[in-house]
């Protein structure tokens, strides 16, 4: 058969007759491939193509409409996918020659298996650093993928405060934060990250999300005679929760949790004027224990049943999203063959014959 | 006739050699476009934020003249003397060399430690033994190979097709020999010890005005060979072409006159040369431009107008450019308007010639429609760049710098986006016409050889048994992974801000720092006034700071102890008391109020805000003691009924 | 001149096009060459308008629905315009193709030009990559829209008789073809570009939300179309339709979707 001209989709199942495969074989084993070969031919149909998007376009629909990312409804018709274009790499004479054609569909199988192999060794989390705080591991919220290979407790940067502009209306502009690391080298780093630029250590991305707030820091000396430990109450975040900036904590090893709220006059964030977060010139902190209540200043000490809270004043903390997904750079570079390919494919296919071609 | 505007090409080693000539040209037009992209980069406004800080301009600019003006006009110049005189070969491949070599060492000196971009006009250089050294190589092949020229031009036969032509190529090396004459003289007088920036501007002065006469003959020759057979219509035009080359060169006989009466570095030396360009270089490449054109446009002669492609765009980019160079007053953009006027007339004019010569020899050159394509992209282009410039310069913006942190607006922003638009797209086409030579090169080198690329060898087989699956699914995993790795290596540098955000749009954080810093000043001046006891400068001082900062409370404070110094203790109250409003912790706010409320007489109410004081105060403040003795004192003065000013005894 | 006078007279002259077009379809003339003057003519002034907005408010027309509507009006206007140009044989189309953009116009006169905030996110050049592959897909499908639209008409006989000149229907469904595959390239680009900026600007690349999932939607859909063709032999009626119905999914997924969820996709984060 030489009707093969390159240019068109035959979209025959049926193999020519000059497929050695098929020709000078015995009986039993002739049967024997061509029902393995008609198994493939129907696993190539393209009508099972146009069924295989029609239903990853419902899967589509349901992981929109679900709240979980990786449904069934996607898995099914993208494993179908890959051994429908599988089978047909395998059988379809088209494929031989269109090169470009083949190599499209073939950066879509890659891509499609490195997307698997991404939701399998992904992480996404959230974490929280007042200023001056060590990143040491532990994330306030997680999901990841069953193959995930935790890496974050290598993972050490520090917050170094941030600068974040308003402009008039209240609208969030630039955030600049500074952070700190140590690089493999053993050199000190800094860098500031903000917006679109993330800190990026050992493949995991630190992003600076929206919410940041204030952080009262205390010394809590245990009368246990434990020693004693530094540490910042995050408040909910700030202007998100302007009128509840309250927190409920227990310091560490004691029973009864302490009341601690915020309270400033000054207008921080002015809607009429462009503006900077920044930390109240002149506050006061309400803690309650059970039945005590003091306004505490930076510097004072409240002294309760079971050890001495001593207020050292008030930071910022910020925070993070961090997001881990190694698969990203093949992946983009399997995307962007793909499309090279398939504009290849498509120049050549539309150069070599014109769409309205003279009538002779 | 046909055959008298132009050269034959014959086969052999001159072919060759003139192929040779005809890369190097291309080639550094090529480099040269890609400097070319830099450089606009750099002046557009919003894009030039990609570039930082301005990195390395002044050198792309170095190599963007050198390579363009320099290297590819005068390849081109000797390709045409190849053309018109071929005794001499192996002292043409001798000079070949030597350009070579040295357009190399221009090349790749600022990659060699390279040395300061010294921005004079007409050849800016690199300050580096390298690149001076390649310079002199490619003068010196350039010498050589119009001295060969000439001596083999003596011998010339009459009636020789191409005469007149001939004529002109002759004239144009007479003109370079006369420029590398000028510039030895000029190097020989120059005393040495000027600093670099005033020494080159002095030493290539005449020659860089000298090499513009010769630019503009290459341009007629240029002219006269695309515009062919349309020009001539009778033997009378014939010598009105020699006679205008001859016009043309003439003026330089005053060079020697010149440099014999003027210093190399008086200002009647520079003015002489330009007075020569500027009047003497073009009226008659005017003429000839003219009557090539109109006879182009009344499409006499047996070639096809397309023919003459490029050839009215090249003209009117010429006289854009030289009413341009009418225009300037003074070094603003109206500079580089004109000289890319011209210049790129004289560009457009050879590439055109190129696309002639290529079937001439021996190559395939690109299609007509993709030719023309190119030729006036490239000069509608240049247009748009040169009124743009123009139109930038007659509002006086500045030249041969990086726009940096120069963000025009309005009009401004208008002409500099419209020049950007016209050099981009010159740019592209420049880019375009390297692609199509190479691709006629390469391409046509297979043909003549007969081999097939490789991709086409299948098909041209006809194979029924092809099958490049294998080969496909090699290629798709392997271009996956090595463009993972580079993408990989791009992007996980970690934290970059690309572009960099534009300082309109954040106008908080500078006003912001802007004001503090003021603030911090303003206050340490105000401090150190207090302490010299300039009660009334503090005081100045202090307006200002409460001013950018009016809830600040240690300048309320520090503004009422500037009135205590002043004797005026009612406003000094006043300030103690604001500066307690916005902070009741602030101290020393209570001890200013008392020394100003015991001299407004308020015996009481001082007392009681240095209690206050006292009962704030630190332990081992030091003016504990004096404030307990004030109250000690005011508290015995009321009781004895007598007024005292214990709290300030410095009074 | 300012920059609501520019594309006030833009969209005059636009008007102007397309009705012409209208009525050369109607009264079968062929005034093609004012019609592209006018389009061109049209062209210019609202890139005027739009540089001028541009440079006032320090960004591009990419936050409110004015802009939005204004800067796609000009893409989609430009591409076909140059279609246009190109493809004499198709000039009738502009009789389908101005209509769309008349209601897009409508709609654009609606709003209110007011300026809004740059979101921290749109510091970007993936920003403008993402929108301007967007603005080619768009385009291409437009004019692949309006043969389709001419191949539909044909159907009638009104439609039938004032049409005729161009060429047959299965050159046109070839013709149309052609342009979905140019789309097809192109929203794959957009959606490559658009997951990169979201990777960085939410810290994801992909999270199924509205604006990310409609515009899959589009994409299967268009490569269902296109395998449709090679899979049955289908008549170029129903490719016709096939390629009105992507049309009409980009569009909603494009105009529709960003101003009426509330998911961060919307624009205004």
């Amino acid at each position: 058969m030489n009707g093969f001209d390159g240019t068109e989709f035959m979209g025959q199942t049926v193999k020519p007759p000059d497929n050695p495969s098929v020709m000078g074989r015995g009986a039993p084993r002739d049967l024997r491939i061509s029902r393995l070969q008609r198994a493939l031919g129907a696993l190539a149909s393209l009508k099972l193509t146009l069924a295989i998007l029609a239903a990853l376009g419902g899967g589509t629909m349901v992981a929109y409409l679900s709240e979980a990312r990786t449904t069934w409804a996607l898995v099914l018709p993208l494993a179908a996918f890959s051994v429908n274009l599988a089978a047909a790499v395998a059988t379809n004479p088209v494929f031989r020659r269109q090169t470009a054609l083949l190599m499209f569909h073939l950066a879509l199988i890659a891509i499609v298996l490195l997307i698997a192999v991404g939701r399998l060794t992904y992480l996404k989390g959230q974490l929280e650093l007042a200023q001056g705080q060590v990143f040491d591991g532990q994330l306030t919220q997680e999901e990841s993928g069953p193959w995930h290979p935790r890496r974050l407790d290598a993972v050490r940067f520090s917050n170094q405060g941030f600068t974040i502009g308003y402009a008039k209306g209240m609208r969030r502009a630039a955030t600049r934060n500074q952070v700190a690391w140590t690089a493999p080298d053993g050199r000190p780093r800094q860098a500031v990250i903000g917006d679109q630029d993330p800190l990026i250590l050992e493949g995991y991305r630190f992003y600076t999300n929206f919410n940041k707030g204030f952080a009262p820091v205390f010394v809590w000396r245990p009368r246990s005679g434990a020693s004693p430990q530094l540490g910042a109450v995050h408040l909910p975040a700030y202007p998100l929760h302007e009128y509840r900036q309250a927190q409920e904590w227990q310091p560490p090893g004691s029973r009864s949790p302490l009341w601690i709220m915020l309270r400033f006059d000054e207008v921080i964030l002015d809607p009429e004027k462009s503006s900077e977060f920044r930390l109240p010139t002149e506050h006061r902190l309400v803690v309650r224990a059970g039945e005590a209540r003091r306004e505490l200043k930076p510097g004072d000490a409240m002294h309760l049943a079971e050890g001495v809270l001593v207020y050292q004043g008030l930071r910022s903390w910020m925070g993070y999203t961090v997001f881990y997904d190694f698969t990203l750079p093949w992946l983009l570079a399997a995307c962007i063959l793909a499309v090279a390919s398939l504009a290849w494919h498509f120049w050549r296919k539309f150069s070599a014959r014109p769409w309205n071609p003279p009538v002779s | 006739m046909a055959g008298f505007w132009r050269l034959a090409i014959p086969e052999g080693p001159v072919r060759r050699l003139a192929l040779g000539w005809l890369g190097l040209g291309v080639g550094a037009l090529g480099a040269s476009t890609v400097f070319g992209l830099w450089l606009l980069i750099a002046r557009t406004p919003y894009l030039s934020r990609l570039l930082g800080a301005g990195g390395g301009f002044h050198t792309a600019l170095v190599l963007h003249v050198g390579l363009s003006v320099l290297i590819w006009f005068l390849a081109f110049a000797c390709l045409l003397w190849t053309l018109a005189q071929h005794r001499y070969p192996r002292v043409g491949w001798g000079a070949f060399g030597c350009c070579v070599g040295g357009a190399l060492l221009m090349l790749g000196a600022p990659w060699v430690g390279g040395g300061r971009p010294v921005m004079n006009n007409y050849v800016p250089v690199l300050d580096s033994p390298l690149f001076l050294a390649g310079l002199g190589l490619f003068a010196g092949g350039v010498a050589l190979q119009a001295a060969a020229t000439l001596v083999g031009g003596l011998g010339r036969r009459p009636g020789q097709s191409g005469a007149a032509l001939r004529t002109g190529l002759y004239l144009m090396a007479v003109t370079v020999l006369v420029a590398m004459v000028s510039l030895g003289a000029s190097w020989a007088t120059l005393p040495r010890t000027l600093p670099a920036p005033a020494y080159f501007e002095a030493l290539f002065w005449s020659a860089g005005h000298i090499l513009q006469f010769a630019y503009t003959l290459l341009a007629m020759v240029a002219w006269l060979w695309i515009g062919g057979a349309a020009y001539s219509g009778s033997p009378w035009a014939r010598r009105a072409g020699v006679v205008l080359f001859v016009l043309t060169a003439v003026p330089l006989m005053a060079v020697g006159w010149i440099h014999w009466n003027y210093a190399v570095i008086s200002p009647e030396f520079r003015t002489a040369f330009t007075r020569l360009m500027s009047y003497a270089s073009w009226p008659a490449a005017m003429l000839l431009g003219g009557a090539v054109l109109l006879g182009a446009l009344r499409n006499r002669g047996p070639e096809p107008r397309q023919a003459r492609r490029g050839l009215g765009l090249a003209v009117w980019l010429f006289v854009t450019g030289l009413v341009a160079g009418a225009l300037i007053r003074g070094d603003n953009l109206m500079v580089p308007a004109h000289y890319h006027g011209v210049i790129g007339a004289v560009t457009l004019s050879l590439m055109a010639l190129t696309y002639r010569l290529l079937p001439e020899l021996g190559f395939p050159g690109p299609a007509l429609r993709v030719e023309s394509w190119q030729l006036r992209s490239y000069g509608w282009g240049l247009l748009l760049w040169v009124v743009g410039l123009a139109w930038s310069g007659s509002q006086g913006i500045a030249r041969k710098a990086p726009l940096g942190g120069q963000l025009p607006g309005g009009l401004e922003a208008v002409a500099m986006g419209m020049a950007a638009l016209g050099g981009g797209v010159a740019i592209a086409s420049g880019l375009g016409f390297l692609a199509l030579m190479s691709a006629s090169l390469v391409g046509g080198r297979n043909a003549i050889l007969g081999v097939l690329p490789p991709w086409r060898r299948g098909a041209a087989a006809g194979g029924a048994r092809v099958d490049h699956r294998l080969l496909a699914a090699v290629l798709t995993i392997g271009l996956i992974l090595a463009g993972g790795i580079a993408v990989s290596r791009v992007s996980g540098s970690g934290p970059n801000r690309w572009p960099p955000p534009d300082p309109r749009l954040e106008p908080v954080r500078h006003a912001q720092r802007a004001r503090e810093t003021e603030i911090g000043q303003r206050f340490q001046q105000a401090v150190a006034m207090l302490h010299a006891k300039q009660y009334e400068h503090a005081a100045v001082a202090l307006h200002r700071v409460l001013e950018l900062a009016p809830a600040l409370p240690e300048a309320h404070v520090n503004m009422g102890f500037a009135l205590v110094g002043l004797e005026r203790y009612g406003a000094a109250r006043d300030f103690f008391i604001s500066a307690t409003e916005l902070r009741p912790m602030q101290v020393n706010a209570y001890y200013g109020l008392a020394i100003a409320l015991e001299n407004l007489g308020d015996l009481l109410g001082a007392m009681g805000a240095m209690r206050t004081y006292l009962h704030l105060a630190r332990p081992d403040d030091p003016y504990r003691r004096k404030a307990e003795a004030a109250l000690w004192e005011w508290q015995a003065a009321l009781d004895a009924g007598r007024p005292k000013t214990a709290a300030n005894p410095e009074r | 001149m300012t920059e609501l006078q520019a594309l006030w007279a833009a969209l005059v002259l636009y008007v102007l096009a397309g009705s012409l077009a209208i009525f050369g379809a109607v009264l079968r003339r062929q005034p093609e060459r004012t019609v592209l003057i006018l389009l061109v003519a049209g062209l210019a002034l609202h890139t005027a308008a739009i540089v001028l907005r541009w440079e006032r408010l320090g960004h591009g027309p990419v936050i409110t629905m004015f802009e939005i509507l204004s800067s796609n009006i000009w893409s989609l206007l430009l591409v076909y315009a140059l279609a246009y140009w190109r493809i004499p044989a198709i000039r009738a189309t502009a009789a389908v193709v101005m209509p769309i953009l008349f209601v897009m116009m409508g709609w654009l006169l609606m709003t209110s030009p007011t300026e809004g905030h740059l979101p921290a996110t749109y510091h970007t050049v993936w920003l403008y990559i993402h929108i301007g592959f967007g603005k080619v897909f768009l385009g291409a499908v437009l004019v692949a829209v309006g043969i389709s639209g001419v191949v539909l008409l044909r159907g009638t006989g009104y439609g039938g008789k004032r049409f005729a000149r161009l060429p047959d229907d299965s050159r046109l469904d070839e013709l149309a073809y052609r342009f979905m595959a140019l789309g097809l390239i192109f929203e794959s680009l957009m959606l490559v570009a658009g997951a990169i900026w979201a990777q960085d600007a939410w810290g994801r690349y992909w999270a199924w939300d509205p604006l990310e999932t409609w515009a899959f939607i589009t994409w299967l859909t268009l490569a269902f179309a296109l395998h449709l063709r090679f899979t049955l032999k289908i008549r170029p009626r129903t490719g016709a339709v096939m390629i009105v119905a992507v049309f009409v999914l980009a569009f909603l997924t494009f105009f529709g979707v960003p101003f009426i969820s509330t998911a961060p996709h919307k624009g205004a984060v």
